[in-house]
């Protein structure tokens, strides 16, 4: 029994304070700790993580936003700092408006409605459109379609790509838009 | 019956909480620093994919995604956001993220599943409770220095200051880390009163923690170790506390860069590296800006005395009281975090002076007890405590009304003065004269407490939006 190691004689722990021996136990058994934690923390990022649910976690709207029925309820205040922008407005019934520039980086799809459908999730209205046309946006309906101009030219196609610097205007009707285009004339 | 006197914290700290929790969703205005849905984000994220994702606007990252992510409809409020998509990096390494886990986590419990979820009405609140519980630790501190009545003063003004109170309900980094900065420095207090090793090894831990909130937490460390030298000549013994507690510190500390390796190591040296060269915003004038101008957010300024009272106090104990060693350990602190500070630079936003208020109220406590203790510098402490009357009134109550009673200001202002002068005299040595000045300090005390409370009450959605 006397030959078995006396752990309290040994010439290690004869050189080694106690408050030494004691830190170097914390050290071990700290970053023993901390390796498996993050070992199962990278495993929880491998079993969870995909790109997919990452886009989600960015665009989803949020639930305490509300949905608006008004599309001109919001717009998006204030000017990008980057020369690749597109101006996209709204003009509703009552004079009512929501002009918007936005920085296209932000956007994945460049057509017409994928700019229109990055503003409605935006500014938190819901976009109904079938392959001739914008049906509404909110509860405002099309006369039947809502029309679109970009840079003054008649929108025709809603798959249309849209150019760097484009302004696109919407008006849910004829008369909307003669006015606003006469506006936009007299100007 | 000792014990019956500390139940004065309960409304101090109902008081706090009250003070904070006031238009905490509205003042500052959502969206006036993104850095506050960041943090969150990073914490939702960790939880939800263990994979941290968040806003910076560093170069360095090799995964960037911008978008519009109109939380608390930002994108839609004038003076906030403006038109700039917010760019979201992965992973994201600019701040470690222990605030994000707090602020995340309570937002993730709360039901916030996405980005926009994460509203300043439900991330803010757990910095309502950082807050007021950093009140109970300036408390603690301020009682183990200087007393019981200098630490009810200048826990009440930590409780009230606008600047703090405003401040406080922000999701920043230092708001976190100040409050384990003070206990760190608390323990280490008791280990130099009691040599139990224990408080080294907790000072160690909570110094380490502060690292965890924020690099810069590095001051809790160096502040540390400065006090071991000026407490202890046994070199032997020195050397072991500088041993254990440098150790215990790094430990903890270093579940930074384990973390950052996890995930892509490369970039993560990289943005180390981005940040330690970041533009010295701050610029050779930062001495002077901290000083005379009290920043919240990058372009908001609120007048404030009480932190150029601090500045005052913290000149005046290091300058008469060499030979009281406690006031050394509010003084240390503060200047390390000063050098911390000016050495960093980075931009010159508000928060990054939340580290020195305690200190700095603390200071205006200790120069309190100091002065009481030697009424013949009256007229000092009356200096000190002028810039925050002086200001409060100014905002509480209006130009016409002042003017009547600008009279009455006037003759005060000069009794006190005359009162000054005789404490400057032989005659400070009358028991009268003490007393008078005694009780003369222990009310403008309470009348700077009275209006710091009016001031911190109007600050409003309107109010706010007023100011530049």
């Amino acid at each position: 029994m006397k030959k078995i190691i006396d752990i309290k004689n040994t010439r290690a722990n004869q050189f080694i304070p106690a408050w030494l021996r004691t830190l170097l136990v914390y050290l071990f058994v700290f970053y023993f700790s901390v390796i498996v934690s993050f070992i199962f923390l990278k495993r929880y990022y491998q079993n969870n993580y995909t790109d997919e649910k990452l886009m989600a976690f960015i665009q989803t709207p949020s639930k305490y936003n509300g949905v608006t029925g008004d599309p001109c309820l919001y717009a998006v205040y204030g000017d990008p700092v980057t020369d690749n922008y597109v101006r996209i407005n709204l003009y509703c019934l009552g004079n009512k408006s929501s002009l918007n520039t936005l920085a296209l980086e932000a956007f994945k799809n460049h057509s017409t409605l994928g700019i229109i459908n990055e503003l409605a999730r935006i500014n938190g209205f819901e976009v109904k459109s079938k392959d001739k046309g914008l049906v509404s946006l909110g509860d405002l309906s099309g006369n039947p379609y809502w029309q679109c101009d970009v840079n003054d030219a008649p929108l025709l196609d809603l798959t249309q790509e849209i150019t760097n610097q484009s302004t696109i205007n919407c008006y849910p009707n004829k008369d909307i838009a003669s006015k606003y285009r006469r506006k936009d004339e007299t100007n | 019956m000792k014990l019956i006197k500390y139940l004065i914290l309960i409304p101090i700290l109902l008081l706090a909480y009250n003070l904070r929790f006031t238009n905490y969703d509205k003042v500052p205005f959502p969206g006036q620093s993104q850095d506050e849905y960041s943090f969150s984000w990073v914490g939702m994220s960790l939880l939800q994919f263990g994979y941290p994702v968040g806003y910076s606007n560093i170069t360095g990252y090799s995964h960037n995604i911008s978008s519009y992510i109109n939380v608390d409809r930002i994108f839609n409020s004038i003076g906030t956001r403006g038109g700039q998509p917010t760019t979201i990096s992965r992973p994201w390494f600019d701040h470690p993220p222990t605030l994000g886990l707090i602020t995340g986590g309570f937002a993730y419990l709360k039901g916030a599943r996405v980005m926009e979820d994460a509203g300043v009405f439900l991330i803010r609140k757990p910095m309502l409770i950082i807050g007021t519980i950093t009140v109970l630790a300036v408390f603690l501190l301020a009682n183990r220095l200087f007393g019981f009545l200098p630490a009810i003063f200048a826990s009440l003004v930590y409780a009230t200051s606008p600047l703090i109170v405003v401040s406080s309900r922000m999701v920043q980094a230092e708001n976190g880390m100040i409050l384990f900065y003070i206990l760190s420095l608390l323990f280490i207090l008791y280990y130099c009163d009691k040599r139990k090793i224990s408080y080294l090894w907790i000072s160690g831990l909570l110094a380490g923690v502060t690292i965890l909130f924020k690099i810069v937490g590095i001051s809790a460390w160096l502040s540390g170790i400065i006090i071991l030298f000026s407490s202890n000549n046994d070199r032997k013994l020195l050397l072991k506390e500088i041993v254990i507690f440098t150790v215990v510190t790094i430990s903890i500390a270093s579940i930074f860069p384990i973390y950052g390796t996890i995930y892509d190591p490369t970039t993560f040296v990289k943005i180390l590296f981005t940040n330690s060269n970041r533009t010295y915003g701050v610029g050779s004038q930062a001495w002077y800006s901290l000083l005379t101008q009290v920043k919240i957010t990058a372009g908001k300024f609120l007048t404030d005395g009480w932190p150029l009272s601090g500045w005052i106090s913290i000149f005046v104990i290091s300058l008469f009281t060499k030979s009281n060693k406690k006031f050394i350990y509010i003084v240390i602190p503060c200047f390390v975090y000063l050098i911390v500070y000016l050495f960093l630079g980075g931009e010159p936003y508000g928060w990054h002076h939340i580290p020195f208020f305690p200190f700095l109220i603390i200071a205006v406590a200790g120069t309190y007890k100091y002065i009481n203790e030697n009424v013949e510098y009256f007229g000092l402490l009356l200096l000190i405590l002028l810039i925050p009357i002086g200001i409060n009134i100014s905002k509480v109550v209006k130009n016409a009304d002042f003017n009547n009673i600008s009279m009455l200001w006037r003759l005060v202002i000069i009794c006190l003065a005359l009162l000054s002068l005789m404490c400057t005299t032989k005659l400070n040595q009358l028991s009268i004269v003490k007393k008078t000045a005694r009780v003369l300090i222990f009310g403008i005390c309470c009348f700077a407490i009275y209006l710091t409370v009016r001031y911190s009450a109007i600050i409003d959605f309107g109010y706010w939006f007023g100011v530049n």
